[in-house]
Protein backbone atom coordinates (compact mmCIF):
# COMPACT_ATOMS: atom_id res chain seq x y z
CA UNK A 1 0.00 0.00 0.00
CA UNK A 2 3.08 2.66 1.06
CA UNK A 3 4.65 1.77 -2.64
CA UNK A 4 1.55 2.34 -4.51
CA UNK A 5 1.15 5.62 -3.03
CA UNK A 6 4.91 6.44 -3.25
CA UNK A 7 4.24 5.85 -7.01
CA UNK A 8 1.32 7.97 -7.47
CA UNK A 9 3.29 10.56 -5.72
CA UNK A 10 6.28 10.07 -7.98
CA UNK A 11 3.88 10.50 -10.81
CA UNK A 12 1.93 13.54 -9.99
CA UNK A 13 5.35 15.01 -9.10
CA UNK A 14 6.68 13.96 -12.51
CA UNK A 15 4.05 15.09 -13.89
CA UNK A 16 3.43 18.59 -12.88
CA UNK A 17 6.83 19.04 -13.37
CA UNK A 18 6.87 18.53 -17.10
CA UNK A 19 3.61 21.11 -17.51
CA UNK A 20 5.03 23.83 -15.42
CA UNK A 21 8.91 24.01 -17.33
CA UNK A 22 6.35 25.68 -19.86
CA UNK A 23 4.06 27.55 -17.58
CA UNK A 24 6.03 31.40 -18.64
CA UNK A 25 5.61 30.65 -22.26
CA UNK A 26 2.70 31.41 -24.42
CA UNK A 27 2.13 27.40 -25.81
CA UNK A 28 -0.73 27.84 -28.49
CA UNK A 29 -1.71 23.74 -28.43
CA UNK A 30 -5.06 21.97 -29.73
CA UNK A 31 -7.21 19.67 -27.91
CA UNK A 32 -8.07 16.55 -30.05
CA UNK A 33 -10.19 13.74 -29.47
CA UNK A 34 -9.56 10.29 -31.56
CA UNK A 35 -12.15 7.10 -32.53
CA UNK A 36 -10.54 4.02 -33.46
CA UNK A 37 -11.59 0.41 -33.88
CA UNK A 38 -9.47 -2.37 -34.18
CA UNK A 39 -9.03 -6.31 -34.19
CA UNK A 40 -6.24 -8.32 -32.53
CA UNK A 41 -6.02 -12.33 -32.77
CA UNK A 42 -4.01 -14.75 -31.52
CA UNK A 43 -3.04 -18.42 -29.34
CA UNK A 44 -0.29 -17.40 -27.47
CA UNK A 45 1.25 -21.12 -28.34
CA UNK A 46 -1.87 -22.92 -26.83
CA UNK A 47 -5.08 -24.56 -28.61
CA UNK A 48 -7.31 -21.70 -27.81
CA UNK A 49 -7.56 -18.54 -29.96
CA UNK A 50 -8.09 -15.22 -28.55
CA UNK A 51 -10.15 -12.77 -31.12
CA UNK A 52 -10.50 -9.55 -29.59
CA UNK A 53 -12.38 -6.38 -31.40
CA UNK A 54 -12.23 -3.03 -29.70
CA UNK A 55 -12.65 0.41 -29.76
CA UNK A 56 -10.87 2.94 -28.27
CA UNK A 57 -11.34 6.92 -27.72
CA UNK A 58 -8.89 9.31 -27.07
CA UNK A 59 -8.76 12.56 -25.65
CA UNK A 60 -5.79 14.81 -24.97
CA UNK A 61 -3.61 18.42 -26.10
CA UNK A 62 -0.89 18.74 -27.52
CA UNK A 63 1.20 21.74 -27.87
CA UNK A 64 4.54 22.54 -29.10
CA UNK A 65 6.85 21.14 -26.09
CA UNK A 66 4.18 18.93 -24.15
CA UNK A 67 1.05 16.84 -24.53
CA UNK A 68 -1.29 15.02 -22.63
CA UNK A 69 -3.61 12.48 -22.94
CA UNK A 70 -6.79 9.57 -21.73
CA UNK A 71 -6.85 6.60 -23.93
CA UNK A 72 -10.12 4.66 -22.72
CA UNK A 73 -10.71 0.95 -24.67
CA UNK A 74 -13.54 -1.34 -25.17
CA UNK A 75 -13.22 -4.89 -25.91
CA UNK A 76 -14.85 -7.50 -27.29
CA UNK A 77 -13.23 -11.07 -26.26
CA UNK A 78 -13.82 -14.18 -27.68
CA UNK A 79 -12.12 -17.57 -27.14
CA UNK A 80 -12.10 -20.34 -29.06
CA UNK A 81 -10.77 -23.64 -27.77
CA UNK A 82 -9.81 -25.61 -30.87
CA UNK A 83 -9.80 -29.11 -28.89
CA UNK A 84 -12.94 -28.65 -27.59
CA UNK A 85 -15.01 -26.12 -30.11
CA UNK A 86 -16.14 -23.89 -27.43
CA UNK A 87 -16.47 -20.26 -27.52
CA UNK A 88 -16.50 -17.70 -24.74
CA UNK A 89 -17.36 -14.10 -25.26
CA UNK A 90 -16.83 -11.57 -22.77
CA UNK A 91 -16.97 -7.57 -23.05
CA UNK A 92 -16.21 -4.71 -20.94
CA UNK A 93 -14.05 -1.91 -20.51
CA UNK A 94 -10.33 -2.02 -21.44
CA UNK A 95 -7.13 -0.85 -18.67
CA UNK A 96 -7.49 3.07 -19.30
CA UNK A 97 -4.35 4.61 -19.63
CA UNK A 98 -2.86 8.02 -18.75
CA UNK A 99 -0.23 9.82 -20.64
CA UNK A 100 2.03 12.89 -20.02
CA UNK A 101 5.00 13.62 -22.47
CA UNK A 102 7.12 16.50 -22.84
CA UNK A 103 9.74 17.17 -25.31
CA UNK A 104 13.25 17.73 -23.18
CA UNK A 105 15.55 18.86 -26.56
CA UNK A 106 13.49 20.34 -29.29
CA UNK A 107 14.43 19.31 -32.75
CA UNK A 108 17.14 22.17 -33.86
CA UNK A 109 19.10 22.59 -36.94
CA UNK A 110 20.56 19.24 -36.47
CA UNK A 111 17.11 17.18 -36.53
CA UNK A 112 18.11 15.61 -33.17
CA UNK A 113 15.19 16.08 -30.47
CA UNK A 114 14.45 13.69 -27.11
CA UNK A 115 10.99 13.12 -25.77
CA UNK A 116 10.26 11.86 -22.68
CA UNK A 117 6.66 10.66 -20.77
CA UNK A 118 5.27 8.99 -17.99
CA UNK A 119 1.77 6.71 -18.40
CA UNK A 120 -0.20 5.17 -15.67
CA UNK A 121 -2.07 2.07 -16.34
CA UNK A 122 -5.56 1.64 -14.21
CA UNK A 123 -6.48 -1.44 -13.65
CA UNK A 124 -10.01 -0.81 -14.93
CA UNK A 125 -10.86 -3.90 -17.22
CA UNK A 126 -11.73 -7.07 -15.00
CA UNK A 127 -9.38 -9.19 -14.97
CA UNK A 128 -11.72 -12.25 -13.79
CA UNK A 129 -12.95 -12.01 -17.70
CA UNK A 130 -9.58 -11.82 -18.82
CA UNK A 131 -9.91 -8.10 -20.40
CA UNK A 132 -6.77 -6.83 -17.86
CA UNK A 133 -3.77 -7.64 -15.29
CA UNK A 134 -5.73 -6.16 -12.58
CA UNK A 135 -3.03 -4.26 -11.62
CA UNK A 136 -1.99 -0.68 -11.76
CA UNK A 137 1.19 -0.08 -13.85
CA UNK A 138 2.96 2.87 -13.96
CA UNK A 139 5.23 3.77 -16.89
CA UNK A 140 8.22 5.92 -18.12
CA UNK A 141 9.55 6.08 -21.69
CA UNK A 142 11.75 8.13 -23.71
CA UNK A 143 12.28 8.63 -27.40
CA UNK A 144 15.23 9.80 -29.44
CA UNK A 145 14.41 11.27 -33.28
CA UNK A 146 16.70 11.90 -35.90
CA UNK A 147 14.91 13.66 -38.98
CA UNK A 148 17.01 13.24 -42.35
CA UNK A 149 14.97 15.49 -45.25
CA UNK A 150 11.49 14.20 -45.00
CA UNK A 151 12.61 11.17 -43.50
CA UNK A 152 12.45 10.80 -39.36
CA UNK A 153 14.45 7.59 -37.15
CA UNK A 154 12.86 6.87 -34.12
CA UNK A 155 14.61 4.92 -31.25
CA UNK A 156 12.50 4.36 -27.98
CA UNK A 157 13.21 2.71 -24.49
CA UNK A 158 10.74 1.80 -21.73
CA UNK A 159 10.46 0.84 -18.03
CA UNK A 160 7.26 -0.53 -16.97
CA UNK A 161 6.29 -1.24 -13.24
CA UNK A 162 3.66 -3.97 -13.33
CA UNK A 163 1.04 -3.19 -10.48
CA UNK A 164 0.60 -6.62 -8.78
CA UNK A 165 -2.34 -8.78 -7.86
CA UNK A 166 -3.21 -11.72 -5.15
CA UNK A 167 -2.23 -15.08 -7.11
CA UNK A 168 -0.30 -14.14 -9.83
CA UNK A 169 3.20 -12.75 -9.79
CA UNK A 170 3.78 -10.12 -12.58
CA UNK A 171 7.55 -8.65 -14.10
CA UNK A 172 8.39 -5.69 -14.87
CA UNK A 173 8.38 -4.85 -18.27
CA UNK A 174 11.25 -3.34 -20.54
CA UNK A 175 9.90 -1.97 -23.76
CA UNK A 176 11.88 -1.29 -26.99
CA UNK A 177 11.48 -0.46 -30.45
CA UNK A 178 12.64 1.55 -33.59
CA UNK A 179 10.80 3.18 -36.44
CA UNK A 180 10.84 5.33 -39.69
CA UNK A 181 8.45 7.59 -41.03
CA UNK A 182 8.46 9.82 -43.95
CA UNK A 183 6.17 12.57 -44.77
CA UNK A 184 4.43 12.47 -48.54
CA UNK A 185 2.87 15.96 -48.70
CA UNK A 186 -0.05 15.50 -45.92
CA UNK A 187 0.21 11.78 -45.30
CA UNK A 188 2.94 10.62 -43.04
CA UNK A 189 3.65 6.90 -43.24
CA UNK A 190 5.70 4.85 -40.84
CA UNK A 191 7.08 1.69 -40.31
CA UNK A 192 8.40 0.62 -36.30
CA UNK A 193 9.69 -2.47 -35.01
CA UNK A 194 8.41 -2.84 -31.30
CA UNK A 195 9.02 -5.27 -28.64
CA UNK A 196 9.09 -5.77 -24.44
CA UNK A 197 10.17 -8.39 -22.13
CA UNK A 198 7.33 -10.93 -21.06
CA UNK A 199 5.11 -9.83 -17.80
CA UNK A 200 4.32 -13.37 -17.39
CA UNK A 201 7.52 -15.78 -16.00
CA UNK A 202 7.98 -18.38 -18.66
CA UNK A 203 6.25 -16.31 -21.49
CA UNK A 204 7.71 -15.62 -24.34
CA UNK A 205 8.49 -12.10 -25.16
CA UNK A 206 5.96 -10.19 -26.99
CA UNK A 207 7.32 -8.54 -30.19
CA UNK A 208 5.72 -6.67 -33.33
CA UNK A 209 6.22 -5.38 -36.83
CA UNK A 210 4.09 -2.16 -37.45
CA UNK A 211 3.06 -0.49 -40.10
CA UNK A 212 0.52 2.34 -40.79
CA UNK A 213 -0.33 6.02 -41.89
CA UNK A 214 -2.15 8.44 -41.38
CA UNK A 215 -3.46 11.69 -43.55
CA UNK A 216 -4.79 15.12 -42.83
CA UNK A 217 -8.05 15.76 -44.64
CA UNK A 218 -7.84 19.59 -43.33
CA UNK A 219 -7.01 21.68 -40.64
CA UNK A 220 -9.66 19.90 -38.00
CA UNK A 221 -9.67 16.08 -39.44
CA UNK A 222 -7.28 13.49 -39.52
CA UNK A 223 -7.19 9.92 -40.50
CA UNK A 224 -4.95 7.15 -39.96
CA UNK A 225 -4.88 3.39 -40.18
CA UNK A 226 -1.70 0.37 -39.20
CA UNK A 227 -1.60 -3.21 -38.73
CA UNK A 228 0.73 -5.11 -36.96
CA UNK A 229 2.15 -8.77 -37.62
CA UNK A 230 3.61 -10.45 -34.46
CA UNK A 231 6.73 -11.91 -34.00
CA UNK A 232 6.78 -14.15 -31.30
CA UNK A 233 3.69 -16.08 -28.90
CA UNK A 234 4.48 -14.25 -26.55
CA UNK A 235 1.88 -11.31 -28.17
CA UNK A 236 -0.77 -11.28 -30.62
CA UNK A 237 -0.35 -12.94 -33.75
CA UNK A 238 -1.89 -10.24 -36.07
CA UNK A 239 -3.77 -6.73 -35.64
CA UNK A 240 -5.59 -4.15 -37.31
CA UNK A 241 -6.76 -0.67 -36.31
CA UNK A 242 -8.32 2.59 -38.16
CA UNK A 243 -9.54 6.19 -36.84
CA UNK A 244 -9.68 9.48 -37.22
CA UNK A 245 -9.06 12.20 -34.93
CA UNK A 246 -10.92 15.62 -34.84
CA UNK A 247 -8.80 19.31 -33.61
CA UNK A 248 -10.59 22.08 -31.64
CA UNK B 1 15.02 -43.39 -10.00
CA UNK B 2 11.34 -42.49 -9.53
CA UNK B 3 9.91 -45.75 -9.55
CA UNK B 4 12.17 -46.39 -6.24
CA UNK B 5 10.67 -43.07 -4.63
CA UNK B 6 6.85 -44.06 -5.47
CA UNK B 7 7.20 -47.74 -4.27
CA UNK B 8 9.03 -46.12 -1.17
CA UNK B 9 6.11 -43.53 -0.68
CA UNK B 10 3.97 -46.42 -1.42
CA UNK B 11 5.35 -48.63 1.63
CA UNK B 12 5.35 -45.89 3.55
CA UNK B 13 2.36 -44.27 2.91
CA UNK B 14 1.01 -47.61 3.97
CA UNK B 15 2.64 -47.94 7.20
CA UNK B 16 1.30 -44.61 8.02
CA UNK B 17 -2.37 -45.47 6.60
CA UNK B 18 -2.27 -48.57 8.83
CA UNK B 19 -1.63 -45.66 12.25
CA UNK B 20 -3.72 -42.80 10.22
CA UNK B 21 -5.03 -42.78 7.09
CA UNK B 22 -4.99 -38.94 7.17
CA UNK B 23 -1.50 -38.26 7.41
CA UNK B 24 0.15 -38.69 4.07
CA UNK B 25 -2.99 -37.77 1.84
CA UNK B 26 -3.24 -34.81 4.00
CA UNK B 27 0.19 -33.88 3.35
CA UNK B 28 0.01 -34.23 -0.39
CA UNK B 29 -3.01 -32.21 -0.89
CA UNK B 30 -1.70 -29.18 1.38
CA UNK B 31 1.89 -29.41 -0.49
CA UNK B 32 -0.30 -29.42 -4.32
CA UNK B 33 -2.19 -26.61 -2.92
CA UNK B 34 0.34 -24.32 -2.46
CA UNK B 35 2.05 -24.80 -5.39
CA UNK B 36 -0.05 -22.52 -7.35
CA UNK B 37 1.29 -23.90 -10.79
CA UNK B 38 -0.70 -23.91 -13.98
CA UNK B 39 0.27 -27.51 -14.18
CA UNK B 40 -1.53 -27.96 -10.86
CA UNK B 41 -4.00 -30.68 -12.46
CA UNK B 42 -1.11 -32.63 -13.69
CA UNK B 43 -0.11 -32.82 -10.36
CA UNK B 44 -3.85 -33.88 -8.82
CA UNK B 45 -3.59 -36.92 -11.00
CA UNK B 46 -0.64 -38.37 -9.58
CA UNK B 47 -1.44 -37.58 -6.35
CA UNK B 48 -5.08 -39.14 -6.86
CA UNK B 49 -2.98 -42.38 -8.61
CA UNK B 50 -1.05 -42.00 -5.57
CA UNK B 51 -4.31 -42.39 -3.30
CA UNK B 52 -5.44 -44.86 -5.25
CA UNK B 53 -2.57 -47.05 -4.90
CA UNK B 54 -3.02 -46.69 -1.12
CA UNK B 55 -6.44 -47.22 -0.89
CA UNK B 56 -5.64 -50.82 -3.03
CA UNK B 57 -3.10 -51.31 -0.42
CA UNK B 58 -5.50 -51.10 2.55
CA UNK B 59 -6.71 -54.03 1.12
CA UNK B 60 -4.13 -56.21 1.37
CA UNK B 61 -3.64 -54.86 5.26
CA UNK B 62 -4.51 -58.18 7.37
CA UNK B 63 -3.82 -56.75 10.34
CA UNK B 64 -6.55 -53.79 10.36
CA UNK B 65 -9.95 -54.84 11.43
CA UNK B 66 -12.58 -53.92 8.73
CA UNK B 67 -14.14 -50.80 10.40
CA UNK B 68 -10.04 -49.26 10.95
CA UNK B 69 -10.08 -50.30 7.16
CA UNK B 70 -13.16 -48.53 6.37
CA UNK B 71 -12.75 -45.56 8.19
CA UNK B 72 -8.85 -45.38 6.46
CA UNK B 73 -10.69 -45.54 3.17
CA UNK B 74 -13.39 -42.66 3.63
CA UNK B 75 -10.44 -40.67 4.77
CA UNK B 76 -8.28 -41.00 1.62
CA UNK B 77 -11.03 -40.50 -0.58
CA UNK B 78 -11.75 -37.32 1.22
CA UNK B 79 -8.39 -36.18 0.47
CA UNK B 80 -8.46 -37.22 -3.24
CA UNK B 81 -11.85 -35.45 -3.64
CA UNK B 82 -9.96 -32.21 -2.26
CA UNK B 83 -6.83 -32.77 -4.60
CA UNK B 84 -9.31 -33.42 -7.30
CA UNK B 85 -10.92 -29.92 -6.36
CA UNK B 86 -7.74 -28.12 -5.84
CA UNK B 87 -5.85 -29.48 -9.32
CA UNK B 88 -8.93 -27.82 -11.12
CA UNK B 89 -9.12 -24.69 -9.25
CA UNK B 90 -4.84 -24.39 -10.07
CA UNK B 91 -5.87 -25.26 -13.31
CA UNK B 92 -8.80 -22.69 -13.73
CA UNK B 93 -6.33 -20.20 -12.54
CA UNK B 94 -4.07 -21.82 -15.21
CA UNK B 95 -6.78 -21.19 -18.03
CA UNK B 96 -6.74 -17.35 -17.09
CA UNK B 97 -3.11 -17.38 -17.02
CA UNK B 98 -3.12 -18.38 -21.05
CA UNK B 99 -6.74 -17.16 -22.03
CA UNK B 100 -6.38 -13.82 -20.07
CA UNK B 101 -3.09 -12.91 -22.10
CA UNK B 102 -4.71 -11.43 -24.84
CA UNK B 103 -6.38 -8.86 -22.66
CA UNK B 104 -2.87 -8.41 -20.92
CA UNK B 105 -1.16 -8.17 -23.64
CA UNK B 106 -3.97 -5.45 -25.51
CA UNK B 107 -2.99 -3.39 -21.83
CA UNK B 108 0.53 -3.56 -21.98
CA UNK B 109 0.85 -3.06 -25.72
CA UNK B 110 -0.93 0.43 -25.26
CA UNK B 111 1.40 1.17 -22.97
CA UNK B 112 4.47 0.22 -24.99
CA UNK B 113 3.04 2.03 -27.89
CA UNK B 114 2.58 5.47 -26.22
CA UNK B 115 5.73 6.76 -27.16
CA UNK B 116 5.27 6.00 -30.68
CA UNK B 117 1.86 7.72 -30.64
CA UNK B 118 2.40 10.47 -29.08
CA UNK B 119 5.59 11.21 -31.98
CA UNK B 120 2.57 10.02 -34.38
CA UNK B 121 -0.05 12.79 -32.64
CA UNK B 122 3.22 15.70 -32.78
CA UNK B 123 3.93 14.92 -36.49
CA UNK B 124 0.23 15.12 -36.96
CA UNK B 125 -0.16 18.83 -34.84
CA UNK B 126 2.76 20.53 -37.05
CA UNK B 127 1.55 18.91 -40.31
CA UNK B 128 -1.87 20.59 -38.90
CA UNK B 129 0.17 23.67 -38.52
CA UNK B 130 1.76 23.93 -42.23
CA UNK B 131 -1.68 23.19 -43.79
CA UNK B 132 -3.21 26.20 -42.19
CA UNK B 133 0.13 28.09 -43.10
CA UNK B 134 -0.02 27.39 -46.08
CA UNK B 135 -3.91 28.08 -46.56
CA UNK B 136 -3.34 31.71 -44.57
CA UNK B 137 -0.59 32.23 -47.45
CA UNK B 138 -3.18 31.55 -49.83
CA UNK B 139 -5.49 33.66 -49.08
CA UNK B 140 -2.78 36.73 -48.83
CA UNK B 141 -1.75 35.94 -52.41
CA UNK B 142 -5.61 35.71 -53.54
CA UNK B 143 -5.76 39.21 -51.93
CA UNK B 144 -2.47 40.52 -53.68
CA UNK B 145 -3.61 39.12 -56.91
CA UNK B 146 -7.30 40.85 -56.70
CA UNK B 147 -5.71 44.27 -55.94
CA UNK B 148 -3.54 43.51 -59.16
CA UNK B 149 -6.64 42.67 -61.90
CA UNK B 150 -8.39 46.14 -60.28
CA UNK B 151 -5.46 48.24 -61.03
CA UNK B 152 -5.47 46.42 -64.52
CA UNK B 153 -9.20 47.18 -64.55
CA UNK B 154 -8.70 50.49 -63.78
CA UNK B 155 -6.35 50.94 -67.12
CA UNK B 156 -8.75 49.87 -69.06
CA UNK B 157 -11.34 52.08 -67.90
CA UNK B 158 -8.95 54.66 -67.91
CA UNK B 159 -8.47 54.39 -71.92
CA UNK B 160 -12.28 53.73 -72.19
CA UNK B 161 -12.82 56.78 -71.12
CA UNK B 162 -9.62 58.19 -72.47
CA UNK B 163 -11.73 57.41 -76.20
CA UNK B 164 -14.90 58.44 -75.08
CA UNK B 165 -13.62 61.84 -74.38
CA UNK B 166 -11.88 62.15 -77.76
CA UNK B 167 -15.44 60.81 -79.47
CA UNK B 168 -16.98 63.41 -77.44
CA UNK B 169 -14.68 66.51 -78.71
CA UNK B 170 -14.99 65.06 -82.10
CA UNK B 171 -18.88 65.24 -82.39
CA UNK B 172 -19.11 68.72 -80.50
CA UNK B 173 -16.58 70.01 -82.86
CA UNK B 174 -19.03 68.33 -85.92
CA UNK B 175 -22.43 69.66 -83.90
CA UNK B 176 -20.71 73.21 -84.06
CA UNK B 177 -19.73 73.58 -87.77
CA UNK B 178 -23.39 71.91 -88.44
CA UNK B 179 -22.25 69.16 -90.53
CA UNK B 180 -23.43 66.07 -88.21
CA UNK B 181 -25.97 64.21 -90.14
CA UNK B 182 -28.73 61.94 -88.59
CA UNK B 183 -26.50 58.45 -89.71
CA UNK B 184 -23.54 60.27 -87.85
CA UNK B 185 -25.20 61.23 -84.98
CA UNK B 186 -27.35 57.40 -84.79
CA UNK B 187 -23.01 55.84 -85.26
CA UNK B 188 -21.54 58.31 -82.36
CA UNK B 189 -24.77 57.58 -80.09
CA UNK B 190 -24.00 53.60 -80.60
CA UNK B 191 -20.64 53.98 -79.66
CA UNK B 192 -21.40 55.89 -77.03
CA UNK B 193 -23.81 53.29 -76.16
CA UNK B 194 -21.45 50.89 -76.06
CA UNK B 195 -18.88 52.42 -74.18
CA UNK B 196 -21.12 52.59 -71.34
CA UNK B 197 -22.00 49.56 -71.14
CA UNK B 198 -18.02 48.28 -70.83
CA UNK B 199 -17.73 50.72 -68.14
CA UNK B 200 -20.42 49.41 -65.80
CA UNK B 201 -19.13 45.78 -66.24
CA UNK B 202 -16.12 47.11 -65.33
CA UNK B 203 -17.27 49.04 -62.52
CA UNK B 204 -19.31 45.99 -61.08
CA UNK B 205 -16.03 43.14 -60.94
CA UNK B 206 -14.45 45.83 -58.25
CA UNK B 207 -13.67 43.59 -54.91
CA UNK B 208 -15.68 45.24 -51.82
CA UNK B 209 -12.56 45.39 -50.15
CA UNK B 210 -11.06 47.91 -52.92
CA UNK B 211 -14.16 50.12 -53.14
Amino acid sequence: MRSIICYKRAVFALFFAFFSVETSQAETGRFYLGLNGGYKTGSFGTQVRSDLFYGLSEFGYIAARYEAGIAVPYLFLNNNAAHSNSLSAVNGIGDVILRGGAVLLAEGESGFSFDGALAVKLAAADRFKGLGSGGTDIGAFCSANQRVMGTKITFILGYIKAGQVSNAAFNDIYSYGAGISRIFGFTNAYTSFEGRTAMIAGAQNPAEIHIGAFHVLNRRVSIKGSLFIGLSDGGPGFGSEAGMAHWF
Amino acid sequence: MNELKQIGLILESLFIVAKDGWYISGANAIDFIIQRRWYGLIKSTVLIRKNIILILGIYFIKQLSRREQMNSIYKIALITALTIFSGFAQMGNGKDHKDGMMGTQQSNQMMGNQMMSQNMMHDMSGMMGDMMGMMQQMNDMMQHNMKSMDHARMMDMSKMMGDMSENMKGMSGQMAKGKMNAKQMKKMQERMSKMHKQMESLSKNVPEETK
